[in-house]
């Protein structure tokens, strides 16, 4: 899928690395990176996490510690396991629910820092908040006001088109999830 | 206006609807705003203003060194929350800024609103010149006689009577009922304005009591 392939090159000019090869494999289409010894890392999380790590500006995104690593992996398994696999109106908006009742007390998806979680999570829910009314976005409002802390780093976002929130005055009694 | 005082729970009520929907106090990233409004805060805000509690635990995860670091000015304190700094954020892309409608020029302004009576004095002018419509209706009557010996004529003759500005009297003719009654059925042409249906069958049921039982309209047409 042309997505999953701009996706991990807008990573790769993040991080400041080549992107270098991708193809794509089998009926699913899982990205495949091409690379020299022949591994050729396969699946978004593998590829993902292969080009933070090959890159000098990584920083913290992929943790510190044993928890906090855990931590990123799941969220990272979340981003394919979930969202990429929901299709289905009621399996949205139950992610959406639960991102949402999570991100109450954090800035980031890991709580005080960005990280590759909050990336490849908002890769992924790029076009299910493009394609939410005002009223949806500002019931889910912890969502995004999160989205759009992420969408405003233009080192990530790149190209893709910014997503509009507005909060309205009429929505006085809108129903927060 | 700011969020007024931190120290009281309006204030912390005003920062919580305030960061709500945002990060931070400006933009996407920590800055001094934050930092400014951060050292008013007396204590931590109540665990049910979640928005506050949020962006104060993230501020407080800076060390004092990183804090020093952020961008921006240190601001008046009144300067920053609903309507002070935030809302003229340039970082912002929302179209609201914009008055879509409203003029740059003054002066443009005036012109045009000068062209716009000049032409509506002129529409004005021009109706006024036009003769106006005069609504008028064209009206059958069924004058019903009191019984069969009725003398039609008479009943004619003095519908024929009533007069009124407006009021045309038009060709009448008898048409048979039954049992040798014969109703009168008689045209009238009225202008609307001036000439009231109603009280024209009113006035003949009334002065000539004797002669006619009933009148109904046959035929109501606008011309």
């Amino acid at each position: 899928m042309v997505d999953t392939c701009d996706e991990l090159s807008r990573l790769a000019t993040y991080l400041g690395v080549s992107c270098g090869k991708i193809s794509f494999d089998g009926k699913e289409k899982v990205p495949v990176l091409k690379v020299q010894n022949n591994t050729n890392p396969k699946g978004l999380i593998t590829v993902a996490k292969y080009i933070t790590r090959s890159s000098k500006n990584a920083a913290n995104l992929l943790g510190a510690t044993p928890e906090e690593k855990a931590a990123i992996d799941q969220w990272l398994e979340y981003r394919v396991t979930r969202i990429d696999r929901s299709t289905l109106d009621k399996d949205v908006t139950n992610n959406l629910r639960e991102l949402n009742q999570y991100l109450t007390d954090k800035v980031y998806v890991m709580g005080n820092s960005l990280t590759l979680a909050d990336i490849l999570l908002y890769n992924g829910l790029v076009r299910v908040m493009g394609s939410l009314s005002f009223y949806e976005k500002e019931s889910f409002m912890n969502l995004s006001r999160w989205f759009d802390n992420i969408q405003h780093q233009t080192a990530i976002r790149q190209s893709l088109e910014l997503v509009h929130f507005q909060r309205n005055q009429l929505y006085r009694g809108v129903r927060v999830h | 206006m700011g969020f007024g005082d931190l120290k009281s729970r309006a204030g912390q009520q005003a920062l919580d609807t305030f960061v709500s929907d945002k990060s931070y106090i400006e933009g996407f990233q920590p800055s001094q705003a934050d930092v400014v409004v951060f050292s008013a805060m007396p204590q931590s805000p109540a665990a049910d203003l979640p928005h506050a509690l949020r962006w104060y635990n993230h501020i407080k995860s800076y060390s004092d060194a990183e804090k020093k670091g952020f961008g921006g000015q240190k601001k008046d304190l009144a300067k920053y929350g609903p309507a002070g700094g935030a809302g003229d954020s340039k970082d912002d892309d929302s179209d609201d800024d914009i008055d879509l409608f409203g003029s740059d020029d003054s002066e443009e302004e005036a012109e045009a609103a000068a062209l716009k009576e000049k032409r509506l004095a002129e529409y004005a002018a021009k109706k006024a010149k036009k003769p106006a419509v005069i609504a008028k209706s064209n009206i059958v009557l069924d004058i019903k006689p009191m019984d069969d010996e009725t003398d039609m004529a008479e009943v004619e003759k003095q519908v024929r009577e009533i007069k009124q500005d407006g009021l045309l009297w038009g060709a009448a003719k008898l048409v048979p009922v039954a049992f040798g009654i014969k109703k009168l059925q008689i045209a009238m042409v009225v202008e609307d304005a001036k000439v009231s249906v109603d009280d024209i069958t009113e006035k003949i049921e009334a002065d000539m009591e004797d002669l006619v039982q009933s009148v109904d309209i046959h035929l109501f047409q606008k011309i």
